[in-house]
């Protein structure tokens, strides 16, 4: 199973730092490491933003497995996200310690 | 106190939306964001799709649509109709379309966030294509979609200031859900708050009468109200009434009435330029006068517009032949255009509108309305008094000889609503009376005013006949007339007024 996620993020504001810690630790949690992340900074690569319909930031977007979802903010809530984005079941896989 | 220096007067930028630049003195403030709010249906978006559309057309300023409802190929399929081609605009790079639409999926959110990624599209869009001009519509959506209802207001603040930076000039919509109630649902206007329009959209005795009204422009001056606005396939147009100018070239050309002896009474007929208003109770002749008047424009080739709101097409036919006038060769030759319209199939605003676009296409020298009076009774009298200031002032600039009748509501006479909100603009009335003397009704009529020129004092008798209108001489011994309660005075009494002045 591939997971692919792209957290979409503009400038140097706190909570991109937050969200980007955050999704590691989402990586970690629910995924083995095994998820490819893209981290994409609107402010460098503007044209994305139109392309992809970017109106928040943070925003998490789960390209694989569909479908396609979307979450905002800086993702502080961990497990509400995983929740939301059905990583749950994967949680098995994960060794807690 | 650096920055204090060198600040210029706030400039405008013109909308080309008609009758917009009268009532704000030059348009929409100039790299500001000026907040447009109404209920839903009241025209926000068509209006701020025309102020781009104009903008780019007309006064070569690209310009970027944000949208947070509609979906850009719903937006432009809507303007279609009205032959604004959006799609040919994008093709051009004049136009770019940012979408903010809401996803169709339900979106979570946790923790802290911003609407940078929006802003950042913006500012894009804005340099790519050196936007002048950008519309955001409309960003109450923005609070459907996002929970945090202070992150919004606070975002949309920051919009504004980066638009200022960039020195666009932005209409930013907003609903409302009372057309008389708070300004905007969120009170987005204490952060947008130099600049505020109001759209209306009222159900006002069973007609939609839709208005607009700038509540405030900082640093400028702006007509104040409501005025009323229409949207047709044409675009929003506004009738700021009261700020229509009266550009009248005074002139001593007259033109005969069509009828002799009436001509006499004006000292050789009606000015080219002016307003001629015949009143009186209904069958005392106002529909023969204006048949006469149309017939008297044809004969000199002279391009005649009717307007008929009382009678269909076939009785003023039938009721031109029987006073041996036969229009149907000049509507023939196109000197004569005859419209019959009900007063109750629109609103006075869309009457007007029509009345503009008949003129406008016909560019007529002579204007029939017949009759003005037959408006009241479908609308509020601040509604009816609107369209006769409106239609008035039109002719005039236009300069259309214009005839109006109104019907008053007593056979005897008396005032009529048309009379007391018309009789000021008008340079000529004559008034038709019905006249009791000795239990036999006769009819009467005066000049009772014409604007530059002399005209008869007297009360005439006239008749009416197959060869259509005849006047007489002046009532003797009668008294009150125009009042509508003639009296009998008594041969001393005359005896003693002229002795009065021996």
């Amino acid at each position: 199973m591939t997971l692919h996620f792209q957290l979409y993020i503009a400038g140097e504001h706190h909570h991109n730092h937050v969200a980007i810690s955050n999704l590691q630790n989402l990586n970690k949690l629910y995924c083995q490491n095994q998820a490819k992340i893209e981290i994409i900074d609107l402010t460098k690569s503007p044209e994305v933003a139109i392309k992809a319909r970017v109106v928040a930031t943070p925003t998490l977007v789960k390209v694989k497995p569909s479908p396609v979802q979307r979450v905002i903010g800086d993702l502080s809530d961990i497990e509400k996200v995983a929740t939301g984005l059905g990583l749950r079941g994967m949680i098995n896989n994960v060794t807690k310690r | 106190m650096e920055e204090l220096k060198n600040l210029q007067v706030l400039q405008k930028t013109p909308t080309g939306i008609e009758g917009f630049e009268h009532l704000t003195i030059g348009g929409l403030p100039k790299g500001r964001t000026t907040l447009m709010v109404g209920s839903s249906g009241s025209g926000k978006t068509i209006f701020a799709i025309e102020f781009l559309y104009r903008g780019i057309t007309e006064f070569n300023r690209p310009g970027v649509f944000v949208t947070f409802e509609e979906r850009a190929p719903d937006i432009v399929q809507n303007v279609k109709s009205m032959r604004w081609h959006l799609d040919e605009l994008v093709q051009q790079g004049q136009l770019l379309f940012v979408d903010g639409s809401p996803e169709l999926e339900p979106v979570e959110e946790t923790g802290s966030y911003d609407l940078s990624g929006l802003i950042v599209q913006i500012k894009y869009a804005v340099e790519k294509i050196k936007a002048k001009q950008v519309v955001l519509d409309s960003i109450g959506s923005l609070f459907h979609q996002f929970s945090n209802a202070n992150v919004i207001r606070r975002e949309i603040f920051r919009i504004t200031e980066v638009l200022k930076e960039m020195d666009v000039t932005a209409i930013m919509t907003a609903e409302r859900l009372e057309e008389y109630g708070p300004i905007s649902r969120y009170g987005i206007e204490e952060f947008v708050a130099d600049n505020v329009i109001v759209l209306r959209n009222v159900l006002h005795q069973e007609k939609i009468r839709r208005t607009i009204q700038i509540l405030k422009v900082r640093g400028s001056s702006h007509a104040q109200g409501e005025f009323p606005i229409t949207i047709s396939d044409s675009g929003i147009k506004i009738l700021p009434l009261s700020a229509i100018e009266l550009q009248q070239e005074s002139s001593d050309y007259r033109i005969t009435t069509g009828n002799e002896e009436l001509d006499q009474m004006t000292s050789g007929g009606i000015f080219h330029d002016s307003i001629f208003l015949v009143s009186g109770p209904t069958g005392s002749g106002k529909t023969l006068i204006s048949t006469m008047f149309t017939a008297a424009g044809c004969r000199n080739k002279e391009r005649v517009l009717l307007l008929a709101y009382e009678e269909s097409r076939d009785q003023l036919l039938r009721n031109a032949r029987s006073w041996g006038i036969d229009f149907e060769p000049w509507e023939n030759d196109g000197l004569l255009r005859i419209v019959c319209t009900y007063p109750e199939t629109m609103g006075l605003e869309d009457h007007l509108l029509t009345v503009r676009k008949e003129i406008e296409n016909f560019r007529p020298q002579r204007l029939v309305v017949d009759s003005v009076s037959a408006m009241e009774r479908v609308a509020s009298v601040r509604n009816f008094r609107e369209f006769v200031i409106g239609l008035t002032s039109y002719v005039k600039k236009e300069r259309v000889c214009s005839l109006f009748t109104s019907t008053t509501p007593q056979l005897s006479g008396g005032e009529s609503i048309t009379e007391a909100h018309i009789s000021t603009i008008t340079d000529v009335i004559a008034l038709l009376r019905y006249v009791e003397v000795q239990g036999v009704m006769r009819r009467g009529i005066a000049v009772i005013k014409m604007r530059g020129s002399q005209h008869e004092k007297n009360v005439r008798e006239f008749n009416i006949d197959g060869q259509g209108l005849h006047i007489g001489l002046p009532f003797k011994n009668v008294e009150n007339i125009i009042l509508g309660i003639p009296a009998r005075t008594t041969l001393s009494e005359v005896d003693q007024l002229g002795d009065m002045f021996e």
